[in-house]
């Protein structure tokens, strides 16, 4: 069980969070093709290595954040807001 | 029947003037306060505990710890019967009821056992499903009875279990007389220590002996504070340090009481974590090493000297490492006889010296044991003379076949292994994370340098410094 630094509430475990994917994926335009907008829609890296993904403190806080994650060992670089670029 | 209790002062765990009842396979036993199950049977000279899986063969007590393979029984009845219970790790109380499991109708006679006669056909990984003429459901049921060991309890339980979560500071794994250094060093240099230990007593092998630094070393760590949790065994590590240890409640074993606190579930989230968690025995490979009868060596070393049980009388020893004569040696001090060593490694390999009146054999293995339920005999060929084994009455087989680092908490929490040749052993390379290993589970096995090695790591994580590594051999060959 991992445990994770909500920029709000500190440190917590887990369960009290949910992972919400992949984080900060760009959206194709309007005008995209129906292959690049199934893309966005449901195809997604599986990195053995760093992965940058959105939590949801729902147990908590309720709030959304970001962090990257070492998908390997479990360590987690940085936690960083929603809107902030990806250190 | 060969086992016998020794007079005091071996038996360091034991509380001789509290006698204790207890009932195994129907029969009425006796040992004394602080035996465990497999101990007071061995002092009643019970040889005969189980069948294996399969084929049914006899199976007796192995070892004396958690590693325990074969002393498994079903404990209590009704509703609070508990199936595979090591019978090295449960302690006896009043009215304990235990038995064998995994024979029918019982453990001296086992229908069952006739699959051992047909044990050519039925090989390791024989397809059950090849009974399958006329139809397979025909063979089923019985087949189906056959599998598996105990039986639960099919009533709910009545007990009261408990959960707990904590965060600690340092956590030390691991009870020894290493762990304990560790603690101390931690504690000295300014950590909060949470100290697990899975038996009911600080200090391992040293403690049971009676060491007296060591007995000091555990006082200084009650003195310095620390948190110190017995009959807690750790059994795993995960993410970001979180280790899951199970307590056993003492003193209210015993009690019949419904809703009663039985075991706690302790998740202990530590910043740091040291194990110390020692080494397991190596067992000797040789026809028939799994008669009631052959025991590890250290195993009977401890029953010895922690339970005053004599496993035996005449005692052989096949051994590949120098541990076998300190055993030999320690055996004989308390007047068991130990006829021979069949020792695996060339004359010139071994530095260590037989006690007197055994008889070393190098270059030696044993190469058949006599008996069945029980051993009656062995034979020792050496590679020199394969046609004529020599033949001793014993009751007793001892494998000495050195040590394997416990190195499982090291894995579990991600950290690499190397091989070292000397020792032909695998260590922990480095550490896993902020786990940290001490002691014999790192690949330490001398006293003085595992201690100061054990104080030195504590103290750094306590001073949150630079942890120094095992004084072990760096290159690999």
């Amino acid at each position: 069980m991992m445990q994770l630094n909500c920029p709000w509430c500190g440190v917590r475990d887990e369960p009290e969070f949910v992972c919400g994917g992949t984080a900060q994926i760009a959206r194709p335009g309007v005008a995209c093709g129906d292959q690049e907008w199934g893309e966005y829609l449901f195809f997604r890296e599986n990195p053995k290595g760093l992965h940058r993904e959105r939590w949801r403190h729902t147990y908590g806080c309720g709030q959304w954040f970001n962090l990257v994650r070492n998908t390997i060992t479990h360590e987690i670089i940085a936690v960083y807001g929603m809107q902030e670029r990806p250190p | 029947m060969s086992g016998r209790r020794l007079p005091a002062p071996s038996g360091t765990r034991l509380d001789r003037t509290r006698e204790i009842r207890f009932t195994f396979n129907n029969r009425a036993y006796s040992g004394f306060h602080g035996d465990t199950l497999a101990s007071a049977l061995l002092a009643n000279g019970v040889q005969l505990v189980g069948r294996s899986v399969k084929l049914h063969r006899p199976r007796g007590i192995y070892s004396c710890g958690v590693e325990e393979p074969t002393g498994l029984v079903d404990v209590g009845s009704g509703s609070r019967r508990t199936p595979n219970v090591r019978a090295s790790l449960l302690e006896i109380h009043p009215g304990l009821v235990a038995t064998s499991v995994n024979c029918w109708p019982s453990v001296g006679f086992d229908v069952a056992a006739i699959n051992n006669w047909f044990s050519a056909i039925l090989p390791a990984g024989f397809y059950y499903k090849t009974f399958k003429w006329p139809n397979w459901h025909v063979y089923e049921p019985s087949i189906r009875r056959l599998a598996g060991f105990g039986r639960a309890s099919t009533e709910p339980d009545p007990d009261r279990y408990e959960e707990i979560a904590i965060s600690a500071d340092v956590l030390v794994i691991g009870a020894g007389v290493t762990g304990v250094a560790a603690a101390v060093g931690a504690a000295r240099g300014g950590a909060e220590v949470l100290l697990l230990g899975g038996s009911s007593h600080l200090g391992g092998r040293l403690g049971y002996q009676g060491d007296a630094p060591t007995a000091a070393l555990i006082k200084e760590a009650q003195q310095l504070g620390i948190r110190i949790l017995t009959r807690t065994l750790a059994f795993g590590v995960y993410d970001h340090n979180l280790v899951c240890a199970r307590q056993v409640i003492d003193g209210v074993i015993s009690q019949d009481s419904p809703g009663m606190l039985r075991e706690r579930l302790w998740k202990i989230r530590a910043r740091a974590v040291i194990a110390a968690t020692g080494a397991f025995e190596r067992p000797m490979v040789f026809p028939d090493n799994d008669r009631p009868g052959v025991m590890l060596a250290g195993a009977v070393e401890k029953y010895a000297h922690a339970y005053g049980v004599a496993c035996g009388s005449r005692v052989v020893i096949a051994a590949n490492s120098d541990q076998a004569y300190q055993v030999a040696a320690t055996l004989r001090g308390l007047g068991v006889e130990v006829l021979a060593i069949a020792d695996r490694r060339p004359d010139t390999l071994i530095a260590a010296e037989a006690p007197q009146g055994t008889q070393r054999f190098s270059d030696a293995m044993v190469s058949g044991v006599s008996g069945h339920r029980a051993v009656r005999g062995c034979s020792i060929a050496t590679s020199q003379s394969e046609t004529k084994a020599t033949h001793f009455d014993c009751d007793l087989i001892l494998s000495a076949g050195g040590f394997a680092p416990a190195v499982h908490f090291h894995s579990q929490a991600g950290g690499k292994l190397r091989w070292l040749d000397q020792s032909a052993m695998f260590v922990p390379d480095g550490a896993a994370g902020e786990l940290y290993s001490v002691g014999a589970c790192a690949g330490v096995f001398e006293l003085d340098a595992a201690l100061s090695h054990a104080a030195a790591v504590g103290t750094a994580l306590g001073r949150r410094s630079a942890v120094p590594a095992a004084p072990i051999p760096v290159q690999t060959a």
